[in-house]
């Protein structure tokens, strides 16, 4: 199979803490990964990490063979709703429509060709009615499904997502996963962070479970079987499992 | 005339201000601009004790280190030293303000036209006084002419830069992770912004010129939804708090930049009780 990322002995410091510890790790591309663990276990720290968001102590990481410099336009991240100020003055439309600049040419205007691709995204994230609002006015799934469709518009091979399913309803994280799966069907490769193995784990091919250090990696199904997730996280996890 | 006078010049500083101030209002940067707009004091008596005139292109030079200074060593104690972001910004911009207000007091004290008054207040009165005339055509004042470059460019670099400065304020970090220059626009915001603290103190202060960088702007986005509308109406709002104030000022006989300040506070506490009203209509 194909790597998509490969990841080799990461080490991130916050400050004097360690938050990332010698992590070595790949993931299959045309696949959707799961990189989950409980809070404060470097599983943003990790995304971030990759993407050359935050300093790195140690480590590589290589993105279809390459480096993240010649990979970079090919990749999409969708940021943590809490870290976007949803009262900015911008409608959905715009923010999509940035997933069009071409960063050698980011002052050029926006062409024909773009808007029709920003149009299209809108229609396949279902929010083609809300183009003019100011993203402050949409629920919290809708503006979800906004910086989905601002990746989607990026055309980009690999799209990392950072907690989507954090406080949104049942309808916008159907809608989410079913935009992602289909993505994957079309080869593209899809990262996401999330924070246990409850049920939208189960959408995922493989998971990446991650406790400051790698604890296990594999198909979900092999995952959900091994004592693994006690490593983890103890029995809390189980029990919030139906 | 003079009524038609003072109110450009007026506007001449509050439409680069409204605008300024909507790049800072919408990135929460409203300290930071408070911190340039007063830390460009050294910079001014420095360039003014060396050249010895009011003339503009030492002060430009002096206000653009200052202001540059300031931005390097706010971000020089918050990154190395750790201290948080507002204490670094208070810090650094009360110590060179007072450096300032020193210099001033020690050097340029006596018979010169930079005093504590002048640089911490402005005049507007005064300085429609100070009038280009060429032939016997009047040109202006000297306070518009200088200022009309700094909007022409502010303009250029707004529109020229929108996208930019769109994903710079709003989602800096997806900038920097596709590759614009994101740095390079706090740098350009801020020679800007003191450019512009040193080219209209003389009309209105370093203290007040912050009311005009944010009060049109946090009015403005009360009600605009985007940010080329944010814009639009901060410069509308600071031209009319500008017609209003000179009027007010004529009418009561008071002094007239800080009323038009005050204009802007009022429209700014407006826009806060009608917004509510406003917010309900478009949910619906």
């Amino acid at each position: 199979m194909k790597k998509a990322v490969e990841i080799n002995d990461l080490t991130v410091f916050y400050r004097d803490t360690l938050a990332l510890d010698n992590v070595s790790v790949s993931i299959n591309s045309g696949k959707i990964t799961g990189i989950i663990g409980p809070n404060g276990s470097g599983k943003s720290t990790l995304l971030k990490g990759i993407l050359g968001i935050i300093p790195v102590k140690k480590g590589t990481v290589s993105f279809f063979g390459s480096s993240l410099e010649k990979y970079r336009s090919k990749i999409a991240y969708v940021p943590q709703r809490e870290s976007i100020d949803w009262d900015f003055p911008i409608t959905v439309e715009e923010v999509v429509a940035m997933g069009r600049i071409r960063p050698k040419k980011w002052w050029s205007r926006t062409t024909m060709a773009d808007r029709e691709i920003v149009k299209e995204t809108l229609k396949k994230v279902q929010l083609s009615e809300f183009v003019n609002r100011q993203i402050g006015q949409l629920s919290g799934g809708q503006q979800q499904r906004v910086f989905l469709a601002r990746a989607l518009a990026q055309e980009a091979e690999l799209i990392v997502m950072d907690e989507p399913f954090v406080g949104i309803d049942m309808a916008s994280q159907e809608s989410i996963l079913s935009i992602v799966q289909k993505l994957r069907d079309s080869g593209k490769t899809v990262v996401i962070v999330h924070h246990d193995l409850s049920v939208v784990a189960e959408y995922f091919d493989e998971v990446i479970l991650l406790n400051k250090k790698l604890i296990a990696n594999g198909p979900i199904s092999e995952i959900l079987k091994s004592e693994n997730i006690e490593k983890a996280y103890g029995m809390t996890l189980l029990l919030n499992r139906k | 005339m003079n009524d038609l006078l003072m109110i450009l010049t007026a506007c001449s500083v509050a439409i680069p201000a409204s605008l300024l101030g909507v790049l800072l209002v919408s990135k929460s940067l409203v300290m930071v601009g408070d911190a340039i707009s007063h830390a460009v004091l050294p910079g001014i008596v420095v360039a003014y004790l060396l050249s010895g005139t009011k003339d503009s292109v030492p002060m430009l030079f002096g206000a653009a280190i200052t202001g540059f200074l300031t931005t390097f060593l706010i971000d020089f104690l918050r990154k190395k030293w750790r201290i948080q972001e507002d204490a670094a910004i208070g810090f650094t911009f009360t110590f060179l303000f007072a450096l300032g207000v020193l210099m001033i007091a020690i050097f340029a004290g006596k018979n010169s036209d930079l005093d504590q008054e002048c640089v911490l207040y402005g005049d507007l009165e005064t300085s429609i006084l100070d009038q280009v005339i060429v032939g016997s055509y009047l040109y202006g004042t000297r306070a518009i002419l200088q200022l009309l470059p700094l909007t022409i460019t502010l303009l250029i670099v707004i529109i020229v830069g929108f996208k930019g400065w769109k994903v710079w304020a709003f989602n800096p970090q997806f900038g920097s992770f596709i590759g614009i220059p994101i740095q390079a626009f706090q740098l350009v915001l801020m020679l800007l912004l003191s450019i512009h603290a040193v080219l209209s103190f003389e009309s209105v202060g370093v203290i007040l010129v912050v009311g005009l960088l944010v009060l049109p702007a946090a009015t403005a986005l009360q009600f605009s939804g985007t940010l080329a509308r944010t814009f639009l109406y901060s410069a509308c709002i600071g031209i009319v708090s500008c017609v209003f104030g000179v009027f007010l000022g004529k009418w009561i006989n008071i002094s007239i930049s800080p009323l038009i300040v005050c204009v802007n506070g009022l429209l700014f506490l407006i826009s806060i009780f009608v917004l509510p009203f406003k917010k309900s209509i478009r949910s619906s």
